[in-house]
């Protein structure tokens, strides 16, 4: 009866077991979040590569994609590098412009569009799923699943910053206002009351005009 | 009278109680910790603990917004896409379509 030998053994284990469960759901948890701000990082950077102006919509999107792998590549935990990494998976391909804004975007944006059927207000930017296995398996003894539906754990995580207009799109925009504007003038003789309809025949075509913009494109 | 002296003996012998009342003592303790961890499980209570912030952080980095559900103002209270609360659905008064 009053030997007590053993006592600190069976209450070191249990405080241990305990210490080390408590260590493991912190460790999960706080990893998880760190993790999704990484995420929310890599494509809010490839959203800012894709948001700045280029020669095309494709290179763009090309300076994105790029970024994009870059970004995902110096963290294997989040992809496996190319295998199914345990912990986490970021999908190895962002959905980028215009595939975003369908996802996306409120009727009350898709809508609103001016005369020449632009949308106003952009949804444009990248987008990727991130599922979060580490949390999705944790599973705490006698008390059950951590988390109820585990598909809620793939999140969506997405970077809107819109896109400059490039310089393919610049230049058209131009030849446009020079087709629908200036090649549209009448002669001044035409003006006069009278006169026809005829176009100002000096004007050269669009296809050969030398375009000299104030801020370039 | 040696039978009684032996009962005697028996009787005062407490050899075996420390272990039954240990038994008797887990039984109750692992009952009470059986009848808690059903409880836990049958209310969802750590899923309860851990869903609605998971949720909100995916509402963050989906729809750019903590809420759960987007709602209007007024008496209609109407409810909208979560993409309506997320700051680039505000009303950023263009100049090509002025309020």
């Amino acid at each position: 009866m009053k030997n007590n030998s053993g006592f600190i053994a069976a209450e070191f284990l249990f405080a241990f077991t305990m210490i080390i469960g408590c260590g493991i759901l912190i460790f999960v948890l706080t990893f998880t979040l760190t993790t999704i701000e990484i995420a929310q990082y890599i494509t809010w950077s490839a959203a800012r590569s894709y948001a700045v102006g280029n020669l095309s919509e494709a290179d763009s999107n090309k300076a994105a994609t790029t970024k994009y792998k870059n970004l995902t590549g110096m963290f294997p935990l989040l992809t496996g590098q190319g295998n199914s990494s345990p912990w986490f998976e970021m999908s190895l391909k962002p959905i980028i412009g215009a595939a975003v804004e369908a996802q996306v975007s409120p009727s009350s944006s898709r809508d609103n569009k001016d005369s020449g059927q632009q949308i106003r207000q952009s949804w444009d930017g990248v987008a990727a799923d991130i599922d979060l296995k580490l949390f999705k398996g944790l599973q705490i003894p006698f008390l059950g699943k951590i988390i109820s539906d585990p598909e809620s754990l793939v999140f969506k995580v997405r970077s809107h910053l819109m896109r400059h207009p490039s310089e393919d799109e610049c230049l058209s925009f131009f030849k446009d206002k020079y087709q629908k504007g200036i090649l549209q003038l009448k002669t001044p003789k035409d003006l006069s009351p009278g006169g026809g309809q005829t176009e100002w025949k000096d004007i050269p075509a669009a296809a050969s005009i030398v375009l000299i913009e104030d801020n370039g494109c | 009278m040696a039978k009684l002296n032996g009962l005697k003996k028996i009787s005062l012998n407490q050899k075996g109680q420390l272990a039954i009342e240990a038994i008797l003592l887990m039984s109750v303790l692992v009952g009470a910790f059986l009848l808690f961890s059903r409880t836990m499980q049958q209310n969802k209570v750590i899923q309860k603990l851990f869903d609605k912030p998971m949720k909100s952080l995916s509402n963050m980095t989906t729809y750019g917004t903590w809420k759960e559900d987007c709602q209007g103002f007024g008496k209609l209270k109407t409810k909208f896409n979560l993409a309506n609360c997320h700051p680039n659905s505000i009303n950023r008064g263009l100049s090509s379509n002025p309020n």
